[in-house]
């Protein structure tokens, strides 16, 4: 699932519309699909880091998370969709560095988070806005930092000021950048898989002889390792036999001799 | 494949940094940061996702320059390490540096010349035999076309005391750059060499065992120390056979009386390097042996003891003619 953070409703009703989100509101507002999330935060640090605290409680932090939205940028045209691969703040000593583990087309360039609008746009080739650092600081200690990411389509420069700008043309900006948001979750989307592919489920069958025995802590986690290198080393289907046994210490010992044997014959 | 780079704002102007830059084609294209720890030692990073679109930091080296190497590395000399590279270009399933850092970034400390003088500082304050590795982190010709490291510090150690030694273990053939330097006396190039099981299967990016033998062959012939590393020898069913057939290739091969020495050793690991891997690679079957309780984790007993008897005897031919470590 790929988590959507974002400061206003105006900057995510293009995706929420084209994704048929649904609405399902509770602290923040909150649109859902089947792999997809949306949160609206609220504008400034505070509400961003809130949002991505509160939306990992509810779905899990196996997901990725993306920043989503409007920002000022000193190089950048008016609409460019671009991706951050530095993160500062004007005044905080922290910096952050996305990892983006896929080809893309779309620039990258750094974004540097102020407390008020930027009007004056000083580095070059940067972004500017007010959300992007505590969005990261959040997700940095929530999720694995090859899924966190930050995009901005440009709202504002040194010829269009930010004065200009109002919901309509906020929407109207996104909107126009929607088919490249929607590659870019593509691409999100697949490193999630892939990421989630480390994460191991044990066999019904494992399952099954764990739930029967009565174990310590200590005994569970080492049952656990043993079935799941049984489990790798292609003894799934012999674990049935043990499903029928019903004394504890000959299923441990019938376990432990099918894993030794299992290893000895296994192939590279 | 090398994917971003990172600067060190203190080291864009050094002309090591300027001529990594481009030979990567990347003068123009790099990310400045304050310090490679920033990017480096943060957790929750994942090593594998990394491996394919590889960061690669140029920093500054501030402190502990080089550090004693651990005791599993029998020799006589007294065993140091140091790294002016961190990881590796290639992707070995067993390879512990993925237990040992949290990212797979490449980090080249670009002041090779404060390395050098605190390995003479080190020389200088002993009277004993002294061995120097210089890829106790990293495949230590690897990324030579890029980092020139390798031909670096063997020049360097020519200007050191002949009882030192310089030891840089590889598994790439890049041997290009070393041969146009004069066979040095105090540097020895060591080849890990696998069946060729174990490379396809294993060590993804490398060269392939012929490669490296013909790099062993070029080497010799043009009058370089060479040693063989066999380490580490993985268990599977048939591993005796194909670790024969490889130990055969080499006799037949490589001439071993011109042989420095052979390094080997079975698979193991530091147990928390150990629980870092398996989170890499939860399904992998060569991973999954019923774990030991002891510090390092390694095979179940009855196997480690089969192994070490029959390494012994294979390696017979190659202990009669030339030294024999092994680190078990
Ligand atoms: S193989 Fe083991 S002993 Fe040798 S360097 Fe690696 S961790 Fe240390
Ligand atoms: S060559 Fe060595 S350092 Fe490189 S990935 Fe393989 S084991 Fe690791």
């Amino acid at each position: 699932m790929v988590l959507i953070v974002a400061a206003t409703y105006p900057e995510v009703k293009p995706l929420i519309k084209k994704l048929n989100l649904s609405r399902e509101s509770k602290h923040f507002p909150l649109f859902s699909g089947d792999s997809i999330k949306v949160i609206v935060s609220g504008i400034g640090g505070i509400n961003s880091a809130a949002a991505v605290g509160y939306i990992s409680a509810l779905t899990g932090n196996n997901n990725a998370i993306l920043n989503l939205g409007i920002s000022g940028h000193s190089s950048l045209e008016v609409g460019t969709l671009y991706l951050a691969n530095k993160i500062s703040h004007k005044f905080l000593p922290l910096k952050f560095y996305p990892f983006i583990p896929f080809k893309t087309k779309l620039p990258e360039t750094c974004i540097v988070t102020t407390e008020q609008p930027e009007k004056i746009y000083p580095s070059p080739n940067t972004g500017y806005d007010m959300e992007s650092y505590y969005f990261f600081s959040a997700a940095y200690r929530l999720f694995s930092l090859e899924l966190i990411y930050v995009a901005k389509v440009v709202s504002d420069n040194t010829q269009n000021t930010i004065d200009n700008l109002n919901t309509a043309t906020v929407t109207k900006l996104m909107e126009k950048k929607l088919d490249s948001i929607l590659e870019l979750l593509e691409d999100i989307k697949k490193i999630e898989t892939e990421k989630n592919k480390l994460r191991i489920q044990l066999s019904a069958t494992s399952k099954k002889i764990i739930e029967q025995l009565s174990l310590t802590f200590t005994e569970r986690k080492i049952l656990e390792k043993r079935l799941l290198n049984i489990e790798n080393l292609g003894g799934t289907k012999l674990l049935a036999k043990i499903l029928k046994i019903s004394q504890k210490e000959e299923i441990l010992a019938k376990l432990k001799e099918l894993e030794k044997n299992l290893f000895e014959t296994t192939k590279l | 494949m090398i994917g971003k780079v990172y600067v060190e704002k203190e080291v864009i102007k050094h002309p090591r940094t300027q001529s990594i830059l481009k030979r990567l084609n990347k003068e123009q294209d790099f990310i400045v940061i304050d310090r490679w720890g920033e990017i480096f030692n943060r957790k929750n990073q994942n090593f594998r996702l990394q491996k394919k679109y590889l960061p690669l930091i140029l920093a500054r080296k501030l402190n502990n320059f080089v550090l004693p190497l651990p005791i599993s590395h029998k020799r006589e000399a007294e065993g140091y390490y140091f790294s002016p590279v961190l990881n590796c270009l290639f992707d070995c399933k067993y390879c512990f540096l993925q237990g040992m850092f949290n990212s797979a970034a490449i980090v080249i400390f670009v002041n090779y010349e404060d390395f050098a003088s605190k390995i003479k500082i080190v020389i200088e304050n002993t009277s004993r035999k002294t061995l120097f590795s210089a890829s106790y982190d990293n495949d230590a010709l690897a990324l030579e076309h890029i980092t020139e490291m390798a031909s670096f510090f063997v020049k360097k150690f020519e200007e050191l005391p002949s009882n030192t030694t310089l030891e840089l273990r590889t598994k790439s053939a890049q041997i290009k750059k070393l041969l146009n330097i004069s066979p040095p006396k105090n540097s020895v190039i060591s080849f890990s060499l696998s069946p060729e099981r174990v490379y396809r299967k294993l060590e993804k990016g490398t060269a392939n065992v012929t490669k490296r033998l013909n790099a062993i062959k070029k080497l010799q012939l043009a009058g370089w120390r060479v040693a063989i590393t066999l380490d580490p020898i993985i268990y599977y069913a048939g591993w005796e056979q194909d670790y024969k057939q490889l130990v055969d290739t080499i006799v037949r091969e490589i001439s071993m009386e011109k042989l420095d020495y052979v390094n080997v050793g079975i698979l193991r690991f530091p147990k928390p390097f150990f629980k870092k891997i398996k989170k890499l690679y939860p399904t992998e079957p060569f991973l999954s042996f019923p774990p030991s309780l002891d510090e390092y984790i390694s095979y179940p007993s009855n196997i480690t003891k089969r192994m070490l008897s029959s390494i012994q005897t294979m390696l017979r031919p190659i202990s009669r003619l030339t030294t024999v470590y092994l680190n078990c």
